[in-house]
């Protein structure tokens, strides 16, 4: 019963997100027929060209038909053409996935593994030396821009000791500098909620058994707590993974790595504005997804929660 | 499970250390391509910012094609201001212009082998009638004399058709160019030209390749040191820059045409710095800031007068490192005429305190101006800034609205402004054309218009006289300085950056072989 | 559980139980002196930017000129004075930053208020629209519809205010909604009920006061959370638009020159940095550890 009810939250939040993406075009006040037409020649076009494309893009339909018929072929994976290149607006996303893809797995995997190390070492010293530090290094994780901290690496690695390239594709020297700044931040984040899960799961009435029985705080923390924590962690975790759709746009953008970010702002100055409704659609579709099979499985793992009945 | 310190850490570091080797191997994949040794045979990959359009549009090919891969009629020297024999070997005017009678060179070969004969021409002017803009409003009609002469019958009888023959889009092609051979109205293939290049492969919105053209060299009595030139569309200028540095491009060239889409100038002294070759050549193409002289208050000439008081160009050069000149004068000394304009003072100086009596005694102070600029120009928007410093100096209160293109242009359309940037001129070749569609009464892309000036651009454009013509330029140059139609900031540049493996030269990037210099870079020999 | 998960960055605002504001508070007192302090700094600098001079007057001999005395935080491609820049920079993002979270201070309360207090249908419904919020990443939504309205009208900082309002707007509503529903039931609520007090009424004067304490500290994280928002907007050249001086604006125009004048970009990114570090650690500090 629950997972249906679930479900069922799931279909209608995205059917909200599709009218926000569907929206956006048409809260662009020009026609975008005209607008078509006007990059592609470069010059104004003629009444009867800007006629003849609306009724190809069949925008003299009804809004509820326009949009259903975008919802449908959305839900297919066609989002139609792109306004501004000669593609096709899906293929020109899956070039760029790849790119992301891999920033994103990058970072990811350095930064789950300093999250785990530190949120545990810090929360079995709780407030000794390396919890503050932990802590301190968490905040700053979160309060300092990562298109700033990019820079300012640029400058140190590349500009003054010509270490590491400042930008472009392919290869682990490229990756070093991009992946060394999202993981600042994502670390940051992940280590804070680590750590009080597992300090969250410390407070609870076994944790005293264990400590009565003469264990050493690591062992406490390692063979008990994090048993449990895990299970919260790991979901929470999972729900990172919508990052991949566009997390990391600052990132991108100060390293010009040609993923799903820079893509993203590309469009909108280009004002093509398929691509722009697509990427909305699309990390709110993986979100939506990800959300619900993680909830759906944490019921399944974890018998005792109950969701508000 | 137990789950022990010790394990943890291992079976973290295995799976990390493995996923990022995943990660590596994925990686190598997408290699870079680029040039190698000096002279020898090989792939040279050039970073450009505008697509080619091979496929072709309104206003037909791009111009890299037209200018690397056709050739035109004649060709244009700017400081003689004489049009040189290029296609043709010589021509005569009739009828005031009417008609031109052109005499080709003989044993030119299209890049497939085909000669060009007058059939050719006559083709290139039918096609351009039925398919060009600028060919509509130019062209009658073509009638082949014999097989290297043709005469071509023009709609108005003007200089400026002349000076047509060496533009752009009058570039000659071969009748292969469109499918069936010779049609009109048949579907476009592939440009097919008598220049150095030839295309042998293009994806639309990536890249377009091209070979040398055997042919050409041959008449040139030259070999290719290349098998192919790859150029990449790479839209952002940075974004070019920084393949031009880690080597995924060999060269980069700014738009032919001039005006945008070019390497950032504040870029080119550490290109330099850092050992790479920067051939740089100034045109006639200058940079102005252009009125809305329709309506208040630069509908008056002294408000106009102020604004070019107030603004010293050497202070605007310098945001571009100073890789640009300053423009004193309306257009670069080379220019026709501009010598004896500057002997007869007809020189822009700053002026501030005068700009600022001018706006007491004229109540222009505090006047609310909107300057506006197309976020697209990242160097336009610093120009702009200094700009609007300067005149608020003086007296004026400008508002400055930086805004994405599509808006700058309804603005512009719709007049909802009061100042902008643009330029006037273009390459060598463009300037008669340019001059018309910048000052003359009809056209639609003008800045300024007046009586006088438009009087005068009219004359011009007719006069084949070539020392009428000079003094007609140089009333036309005081007019404009008397009116203040545009305020001339400075002159732009053309550049081509290459890395220090490939072995151009100036001459060899600017010059064609018999010695023409032209405005546009030349990839012939690399 | 997970709905606790999804409070966002493992941050967890817990509830004060009902005691109004500051007078007993648990707070980590030195981290609230630091953040105040950081962010009291800010603000005098901020309001002192006039001395430092004029932000736009342009001196082109001085172009790109490194700190020194006359300009502690150097020149820029203009030759305007950087510390000036920086300081009214402060002002700027500071003021909007502080409008935009009033604004969605005020969406989010009253749309969350109205959701808890009378859950039911209307529950419901604001619940699924917040899940649609809550589904597409804020930045990525504020980017399209900054990009979208400033297609045409130009970029104007109303437009940015109300794009990351339209996002912002949902911590707010999801903290006011889970105050209410613990607030409701509880006997001042009930002794208002019974004498004959309206839903209105009881909404406004009883339950919203009470639940300010946690508010003002979702607030004050909220506020650097925008400043960055704005910043990372300005960087990609959606914000605030030159010669406005803004702190993200002014470090993109310095990407290109930080090989040659470094400073450019170094000096506003600390300042943010800077901002939300005092606005986070203030946060946190007001904030109960549990």
């Amino acid at each position: 019963m629950y997972v249906v009810r679930r479900a069922v939250q799931a279909v209608i939040t995205l059917l909200g997100v599709s009218l926000i993406s569907f929206s956006l075009l048409y809260i662009f006040p020009g026609d975008p027929a005209e607008f078509i037409l006007s990059i592609r020649y470069g010059y104004e076009p003629s009444a009867e060209d800007v006629a003849r494309l609306r009724e190809e893009l069949g925008l003299n339909r009804p809004l509820v038909t326009q949009y259903l018929d975008w919802l449908s072929r959305a839900l297919r994976g066609d989002f139609g053409m792109s306004w501004t290149e000669p593609k096709a607006v899906m293929p020109l996303i899956l070039e760029r996935a790849q790119a992301s893809a891999e920033l994103f797995l990058a970072t990811f995997l350095i930064s789950i593994f300093f999250a785990f190390v530190l949120g545990i070492l810090s929360s079995i010293y709780r407030d000794r030396w390396i919890d503050h530090l932990t802590r301190m290094f968490s905040m700053l994780g979160i309060s300092i821009p990562s298109f700033w901290l990019g820079l300012v690496l640029i400058w140190i690695f590349s500009v003054n000791f010509h270490l590491l390239p400042a930008f472009g594709c392919c290869g682990i020297k490229h990756l070093v500098l991009p992946v060394l700044t999202w993981s600042f931040s994502f670390m940051a984040i992940k280590t804070r909620f680590i750590r009080a899960s597992v300090i969250e799961e410390l407070s609870k009435e076994y944790i005293v058994t264990a400590r009565s029985k003469g264990l050493a705080e690591s062992a406490v923390v390692l063979r008990h707590a994090l048993r449990n924590a895990l299970i919260p962690i790991v979901t929470y975790l999972s729900m990172s993974v919508s990052h991949l759709i566009v997390g990391s746009i600052m990132v991108e953008v100060v390293f010009s790595w040609e993923g799903l970010g820079t893509l993203l702002v590309k469009s909108v100055f280009e004002r093509d504005f398929p691509v722009v409704q697509a990427l909305v659609f699309l990390s709110g579709v993986v979100m939506i997804s990800v959300n619900l099979v993680v909830d759906l499985l944490y019921t399944v793992i974890d018998p005792r929660v109950k969701y508000g009945e | 499970m137990k789950l022990s310190r010790r394990n943890f850490m291992k079976y973290a570091s295995a799976t990390t250390a493995t996923l990022l080797g995943i990660n590596l191997l994925g990686c190598s994949s997408r290699q870079s391509t680029g040039g190698v040794e000096i002279g020898k045979l090989s792939t040279v990959v050039m970073g450009y910012g505008k697509d080619h359009k091979l496929k072709g549009g309104k206003w037909g090919i791009g111009f890299f094609p037209k200018v690397n891969t056709l050739e035109k009629l004649v060709e244009y020297d700017l400081e003689k201001d004489e049009y040189k024999p290029f296609l043709a070997e010589k021509w005569e005017v009739e009828n005031g212009g009417k008609s031109i009678t052109f005499v080709l060179k003989k044993g030119v070969k299209f890049s497939d082998g085909d000669e060009l004969t007058a059939d050719a021409v006559k083709f290139t002017v039918l096609w351009l009638t039925a398919n060009h803009p600028l060919g509509q409003e130019t062209f009658e009609s073509a009638d082949v004399v014999d097989d290297y002469t043709v005469t071509i019958h023009y709609k108005k009888a003007e200089f400026l058709n002349l000076a047509k023959m060496a533009e752009f889009h009058m570039s000659i092609m071969s009748p292969s160019s469109v499918s069936p051979k010779g049609d009109v109205k048949g579907e476009w293939v592939l440009p097919i030209g008598t220049g150095p290049l030839k295309v042998a492969d293009y994806r639309e919105g990536e890249y377009a390749v091209y070979e040398p053209n055997v042919y050409w060299y041959e008449r040139f009595g030259l070999e290719p040191n290349f098998e192919k030139l790859v150029v990449k569309f790479i839209k952002d200028e940075d974004t070019r820059v920084m393949a031009l540095r880690s080597g995924e491009v060999d060269c980069l060239s700014d738009y032919c045409h001039g005006g945008s889409d070019y390497t950032p100038r504040n870029q080119l002294a550490p290109l330099r710095q850092d050992g790479y070759k920067v051939f740089k050549r100034g045109e006639p193409l200058t940079w102005v800031i252009a009125f809305n002289y329709t309506k208040e208050p630069f509908n008056n000439v002294n408000a106009r007068k102020a604004v070019d008081l107030a603004v010293d160009r050497n202070e605007v050069v310098k945001i571009f490192n100073s890789e640009v000149y300053p423009a004193e004068t309306l257009f670069i000394e080379k220019a026709p005429g501009i010598k004896e304009a500057k002997a007869q003072g007809i020189v822009y100086k700053p002026n501030p305190d005068e700009a600022r009596r001018i706006i007491k005694e004229k109540g222009y102070s505090n006047l609310n101006v909107k300057l506006i600029v197309d976020k697209a120009q990242g160097d336009q928007i610093l120009v702009s800034q200094l700009v609007q410093e300067k005149l608020n100096d003086v007296g004026f209160n400008v508002e400055l609205e930086v805004l994405e293109s599509g808006a700058y242009k309804e603005k512009r359309d719709s007049g909802e402004y009061d100042m902008r940037l643009y330029y006037i001129g273009g390459t060598d070749r463009r300037f008669y054309m340019r001059l018309y569609w910048r000052f003359h009464p009809e056209t639609k892309w003008k800045v300024y218009e007046s009586e006088r000036t438009g009087n005068l651009c009219k004359k011009i454009l007719g006069e084949f006289d070539e020392s009428k013509r000079r003094q007609l330029l140089v009333e036309f140059y005081k007019a404009v300085y008397e009116e203040r139609g545009v305020v001339p900031l400075y002159f732009d540049i053309m550049t081509v950056v290459t890395s220090p493996k490939m072995d151009m030269t100036w001459d060899e990037t600017f010059k064609w072989p018999n010695g023409y210099e032209v405005g546009e870079p030349l990839f012939y020999d690399v | 559980m997970v709905s606790e998960l999804r409070q966002g960055q493992g941050r967890r605002v817990s509830g004060f139980g009902g005691f109004s504001g500051f007078s007993r508070f648990s707070a980590n007192h030195k981290m609230v002196f630091t953040g105040g302090g950081i962010i009291l700094c800010i603000l005098i600098l901020s309001c002192l930017a006039p001395i430092a001079g004029d932000p736009c007057s342009v001196n082109m001999d001085e172009r790109l000129s490194p700190p020194s005395f006359k300009h502690p935080f150097g020149t820029d491609q203009l030759g305007r004075d950087m510390l000036s820049r920086v300081l009214h920079g402060g002002r700027v993002s500071l003021i909007v930053a502080i409008t935009i979270s009033l604004l969605s201070m005020v969406v989010g309360c009253f749309v969350g208020a109205v959701s808890g207090y009378f859950g039911g249908v209307v529950d419901d419904v604001i619940g699924r629209i917040v899940d649609v919020f809550m589904s597409i990443p804020e930045i990525v939504l504020n980017i399209a519809m900054v990009g979208v309205f400033c297609a045409v009208y130009g970029v104007s900082t109303f437009i940015v205010i109300f794009a990351v309002v339209f996002t912002n707007w949902v911590g707010y509503a999801r903290l006011m909604r889970g105050m209410v529903l613990s607030l409701k039931e509880r006997e001042f609520v009930l002794c208002a009920k019974a004498i004959g007090a309206g839903e209105w009424y009881i909404l406004f004067r009883h339950i919203i006061p009470n639940a300010a304490g946690p508010l003002i500290v979702l607030a004050t994280l909220n506020i650097g959370n925008v400043i960055m928002t704005i910043a990372s907007l300005g960087f990609l050249g959606l914000g605030i638009q030159p010669p406005i001086p803004e702190w993200g604006q002014i470090l993109n125009s310095g990407k290109n020159y930080i090989t040659t004048a470094p400073w450019i970009s170094f000096f506003p990114g600390l300042f943010i940095a800077l901002s939300v570090l005092g606005f986070n650690i203030l946060g946190e500090g007001l904030n109960a550890e549990s």
